[in-house]
């Protein structure tokens, strides 16, 4: 080392030999705050891919104990990774949800109240970040939020989406816009086409880190499963809860959700539809592996918001309790969890991701995000956890649910509803998780609600709530 | 068709519909604060075969048995269209005080809450075609005729806004709908 230092500060330099090190050394300098990721080669940040799914229910996978479902693949990224078995949805409804994973906001925050408010473009998202860090970046599937024509989302490389149905898709034969240019997809099974662009890109030899958004239409109704599954669970015992019946998506508000067909076809459709991602997902694990990328890679997995199979005589989601605000949140990446396949108890939420991603990339937060990093937690078991939240729920026209807030602490969940439209619930979700007896007229509602009703205020003002149900833009 | 009174052509055939739709809609909601698995499915399946009866079906029955009274066409488009309405209102106001009051005047427009009224349609005009014929054969009266002017208007009227709004599942309708409202109220 001495003699190295020797050779190269002993020897005298000439004027054109200092100008080209000078030069070479402010080039650098230059590049490396337009291109961060370039320049941080041995300590590159990692890759990182963020797979979505639409109305994935938190206990639809075999690692929680369902009663049928094989989900191997998904199974392995809770087991080589960490599963958030608390984890929520700030707003039960795809576009606000998604929204709150792209920038880490509550719905009143960012804009998209329901699925008919549009996307602001002045929103930023963690992707831009990333980008602005040097990250190549890919957005590839369902965008589903509204405005004039393709959102012109900053930050991204390469834009896959579609605008089928609303935004909705569908599971054949999905056109898919590619980078702004309208194509056919004829034949193809939405999920396995979306899988094939995410795996090419991939395997796109880079200089730089990516990060991959890939956001599936499954398992949104229709619940269409690939034609190799569809009718896998035929004739099994779907288990579906003891106060539900054949007509729940038939009778009462969920005529206006509009799936008309009896439960438990709706339910094993949507289970086999969970199949198909799980084989989807199943391929890009094996590409990783291939790729020799696994370590280095996030890989996280989540559902916008969950959904109602006859629990509480209802079907679809919205509402605040436990089976439409709970989530799936996998995450996976060896090199910062120390302890693989940990359930961690704290309480974790859709807008914790966009820190999460960008806390994980080393990277400072952007302004206004409002969730919490999970790195914390993901790093270690005991790490304190959030003691509240607030649930928002917009009304969506026409569906005749009123405006929702509500919060949830570890052991309680208070719900309120726009002017008092219907009566407010308050829920022990320790000895009740199944939210069966509303305690607010008994005396043990009454002894908590004042605690409670605070609560709820605390959280309001702490994210900036106010109530103001119209979604007027 | 020998006229009878008004209680038997109107009053009766009307409150047969609507007091079955009640009992129905009632049952299957506390059908799911029943423990018993057996008593719950009972409850809940003869629930859904009254609500079928009176809500989809409805017309046909009120308006077979108010024709077989001697009821006008008027008086058994009124019998027809009676809890059809009142199920429409209950749709209809079930968004009262969510929405502004022009959001709640536009969910007129809505093919869930026209839908009871344009399956009577239907069911209406298909009611009246069989009685005709049966009125026809059984009283020898070529005088009847099977297919008269209100009901096939009926007929018409309810195949017209039943493919107009449930073509293509209601998928064309439903996002005509949002499209129009989203340009109105957003």
């Amino acid at each position: 080392m001495t003699k190295f230092r020797e050779s190269i500060f002993s020897q005298p330099m000439t004027r054109r030999q200092a100008l080209k090190t000078i030069g070479t050394t402010v080039g650098a300098g230059l590049v490396g705050l337009k291109f961060p990721g370039i320049l941080s080669a041995g300590n590159r940040r990692p890759n990182i891919i963020f797979i979505l799914t639409d109305d994935h229910r938190w206990d639809a996978f075999s690692c929680m104990d369902h009663p049928f479902l094989k989900t191997p693949h998904l199974d392995r990224i809770a087991d080589e990774g960490l599963m958030f078995e608390n984890s929520f949805c700030t707003t039960s409804l795809c576009s606000p949800s998604r929204a709150s994973f792209l920038t880490g906001q509550y719905a009143h925050r960012h804009g998209v109240k329901t699925n008919h408010t549009p996307w602001q473009e002045s929103n930023l998202t963690f992707i831009e970040r990333l980008k602005d860090a040097g990250y190549e970046t890919a957005f590839i599937g369902k965008w589903h939020m509204p405005g004039e024509g393709l959102p012109a989302v900053r930050g991204l490389d390469h834009f896959i989406t579609f605008t089928a149905q609303g935004g909705q898709g569908v599971y054949y034969d999905c056109p898919l816009y590619i980078d702004g240019t309208y194509t056919e997809r004829t034949g193809r099974y939405i999920t396995e086409d979306l899988t094939d662009f995410a795996l090419q890109w991939i395997e796109k030899p880079r200089r730089n880190p990516f990060c991959l958004y890939l956001s599936h239409k499954a398992v949104h109704f229709g619940f269409v499963p690939p034609r190799d599954l569809d009718g896998m669970y035929k004739g099994i015992d779907l288990h579906l809860p003891p106060e539900a019946d054949e007509f729940v998506p038939l009778t009462n508000y969920h005529l206006f959700v509009g799936a008309p067909a009896p439960l438990s076809f709706l339910y094993r459709r949507y289970c086999e539809t969970v199949v198909g991602v799980d084989e989807q997902v199943g391929r890009i694990l094996e590409k990783l592996d291939q790729l020799g990328m696994a370590e280095d890679t996030i890989l996280v997995y989540a559902g916008d918001n969950g959904h109602l199979f006859g629990e509480h005589g209802l079907y679809d989601k919205r509402v605040a309790y436990e089976e439409s605000i709970r989530i799936p949140l996998f995450i996976r990446y060896p090199k910062v969890i120390p302890d693989p396949g940990r359930r961690a108890w704290q309480m974790a939420l859709n807008i914790d991701l966009a820190p999460t991603l960008v806390d994980l990339a080393g990277l400072d937060l952007p302004p206004g995000i409002q969730g919490q990093s999970l790195v914390p937690s993901i790093r270690s078991k005991d790490a304190p956890g959030r003691s509240s939240w607030l649930y928002e729920h917009y009304p969506v026209y026409p569906i005749p649910i009123p405006g929702i807030a509500a919060v949830r602490t570890d052991t309680h969940k208070y719900i309120t509803y726009q002017n008092d439209l219907r009566q407010p619930e308050l829920f022990d979700l320790v000895s009740d998780p199944k939210e069966k007896h509303n305690l607010i007229k008994t005396q043990e509602g009454r002894d908590l609600l004042e605690m409670m009703k605070s609560e709820l205020e605390a959280v309001k003002k702490q994210t900036g709530f106010v109530e103001n149900w119209s979604t007027r833009t | 068709m020998i006229r009878q009174s008004f209680y038997r052509r109107i009053v009766f055939p009307v409150a047969l519909i609507l007091i079955t739709m009640i009992i129905a809609l009632n049952g299957y909601d506390v059908a799911r604060r029943i423990e018993s698995r057996v008593l719950h499915a009972l409850v809940v399946n003869v629930s859904l075969i009254l609500m079928v009866l009176s809500i989809w079906c409805g017309a046909m029955i009120a308006n077979t048995l108010a024709y077989f009274r001697g009821a006008s066409f008027g008086e058994r488009l009124f019998v027809s269209m009676f809890t059809p309405v009142v199920f429409l209102l209950k749709q209809w106001l079930g968004i009262w005080g969510i929405y502004s009051f022009a959001e709640f005047l536009f969910l007129l427009f809505h093919h869930v809450v026209l839908s009871a009224v344009i399956i009577n349609l239907i069911g209406m005009g298909l009611s009246e075609l069989w009685c005709r014929i049966i009125d026809r054969v059984k009283n020898r009266d070529p005088a009847v005729k099977v297919v008269q002017k209100g009901n096939a208007v009926v007929l018409l009227l309810g195949a017209g806004l039943f493919t107009l709004m449930f073509w293509h599942f209601g998928h064309f309708y439903y996002y005509l709908f949002m499209e129009a409202y989203i340009r109105l109220f957003l």
